[in-house]
């Protein structure tokens, strides 16, 4: 990364950071995530399996493996599913504290009595995008994607930790291939950065960082400019949404270069909603396959 | 633009669905945030620099059909987004009040600049190199030797010809039978 970015001390400082710039545009929101990414943080310290990445890097990516088979980790005991379930009560709580439509989280799961067999088939309708299982479909249907949500977020510091020793190699090296090299997920946000402006983009599970190339599309990997473009709000160029005419889905990359910070991509993601409401009214669809959007199962 | 709050909650971002922005209370500030902004669409296309003949990538940001900004190409194997000071300043080639946008023709021996249409002077060059050609053309040497060479005419190319380029500045030049020839791109 640039050294000429401010390294911000704690994630409680770039968020407040976040807060107190013209671009929080959903300051509730922002302290929402950022109290999120506080509990994730706990969990991504873990030793989580930690040396599980000793196949060879290279002839995996080349061969377009992600590193990470998720669809085995949560059966083959790579990930301890008692840990992901002490993470996802800590997810719960955190969000029946916010929920709106009911008291003190009525409704929600008890994840500390859930049985093991519960959590994992709730990981595995995830990686493979099934049909929610039984035990969510049985919580109120408003809270559903909630707790399809808390899945995820309580899952996603295990697979940083997974992910960890191959992502300070990921995060220096080209890969042109449309998903995550470490984990198979998509992107969720990108970043311009360096002074010669390479795009690197982020993976929404594992948080894992690679550099795609600039005038391409990240999802189905077109290179023919014309259907590319991208669009920005004027006096907010540190944003920008790059739309692809011929798969119609876009990314939304921040110009770190113009923030003099370093961004928190999970941070960015947030304050740059605005435009996911203006490429969805222009046709377009986010390149991040919607996991937590309860009609896709 | 406008975005309805059930556009905006179907669609947007992936982290935090949509039914969960609005089961956290969190949705209507960004929905109400992004109607009234207004964005603009940009293009981004990648070209090489003409200045010289090291072939730096360039990243051509244009709106409109209008140049916004270029920047060194990240992707580009030569510079890898670096640019020298003259590359970085190659947006003001594109966007120049001082650009001469119409041909201009000082006469032999004048002493001031005359406005002339493309047509005129595209006629003229072929003309005057015709009239030259054939008035210097040189069938043998004085050895004998056939040459078809003229010797009144040096071609000069530019450093940041590409390759097809300077294929078809070489051919026309021999067909003419130009011998003082240097296309120059060769740093």
């Amino acid at each position: 990364m640039d050294r000429r970015y401010t390294e911000k001390a704690s994630l409680a400082e770039l968020t407040a950071a976040y807060s107190n710039t013209p671009r929080a545009v959903a300051a509730p929101l922002l302290r929402f995530t950022g109290e999120l990414l506080q509990i994730q943080a706990g969990w991504t310290r873990l030793p989580a399996a930690e040396a599980t990445l000793n196949d060879s890097l290279s002839s995996r990516l080349e061969a377009g493996e992600p590193l990470i088979a998720l669809a085995e980790i949560a059966a083959d005991g790579t990930l301890d599913l008692d840990q992901v379930r002490t993470a996802l009560a800590s997810v719960l709580s955190l969000i029946s504290r916010w929920y709106k439509g009911g008291s003190n989280g009525d409704g929600f799961p008890d994840a500390l009595t859930l049985p093991l067999e519960q959590i994992s088939s709730g990981l595995q309708a995830l990686f493979n995008r099934r049909t929610v299982p039984g035990w969510v479909r049985r919580v109120d249907p408003c809270l559903q994607e909630l707790v399809v949500f808390s899945l995820g977020a309580a899952l996603s510091p295990f697979v940083q930790a997974l992910a960890a020793p191959a992502a300070e190699v990921l995060r220096e090296r080209r890969y042109d291939k449309a998903s995550c090299p470490a984990c198979g997920q998509q992107p969720l946000m990108g970043m311009l950065h360096g002074e010669g402006g390479v795009r690197s983009v982020e993976c929404w599970l594992c948080r894992t960082q690679w550099i795609i190339p600039r005038v391409a599309c990240p999802f189905c990997c077109t290179t023919q400019q014309a259907d590319l473009r991208y669009f920005y709000v004027p006096g907010r160029e540190d944003a920008r949404a790059y739309v692809c005419g011929n798969c119609k889905r876009y990314l939304k990359v921040t110009d770190a270069r113009r923030l003099g910070f370093k961004p928190l991509l999970a941070l960015e993601h947030v304050v740059t909603m605005p435009l996911d409401s203006m490429a969805a009214a222009e046709g377009y669809r986010p390149g991040c396959a919607p996991l937590f959007l309860a009609s896709k199962f | 633009m406008k975005v309805s709050r059930r556009t905006f909650l179907k669609l947007s971002g992936a982290a935090v669905g949509a039914a969960a922005l609005a089961g956290l209370g969190l949705d209507a500030p960004v929905a109400s945030a992004a109607t009234p902004l207004r964005f603009r669409y940009a293009r981004e296309t990648t070209t090489i620099c003409a200045y010289c003949g090291v072939g730096c990538g360039l990243v051509v940001h244009a709106e409109g059909g209008e140049v916004v900004n270029i920047e060194g190409d990240p992707d580009h194997p030569i510079n890898k987004g670096a640019l020298c000071s003259k590359g970085s300043a190659m947006y003001q080639v594109a966007n120049n009040k001082l650009r001469l946008r119409k041909v201009k023709y000082r006469a032999p021996g004048s002493s001031r600049w005359e406005e002339k249409s493309w047509d005129w002077a595209i006629t003229e060059i072929a003309a005057r190199i015709k009239a030259t050609r054939e008035a210097t053309f040189v069938d043998r040497d004085s050895a004998g030797r056939q040459v078809n060479r003229t010797e009144g005419i040096a071609c000069l190319g530019g450093a940041a010809l590409d390759n097809e380029e300077c294929y078809l500045h070489s051919k026309l030049s021999r067909a003419l039978g130009i011998v003082y020839l240097e296309h120059q791109a060769r740093i």
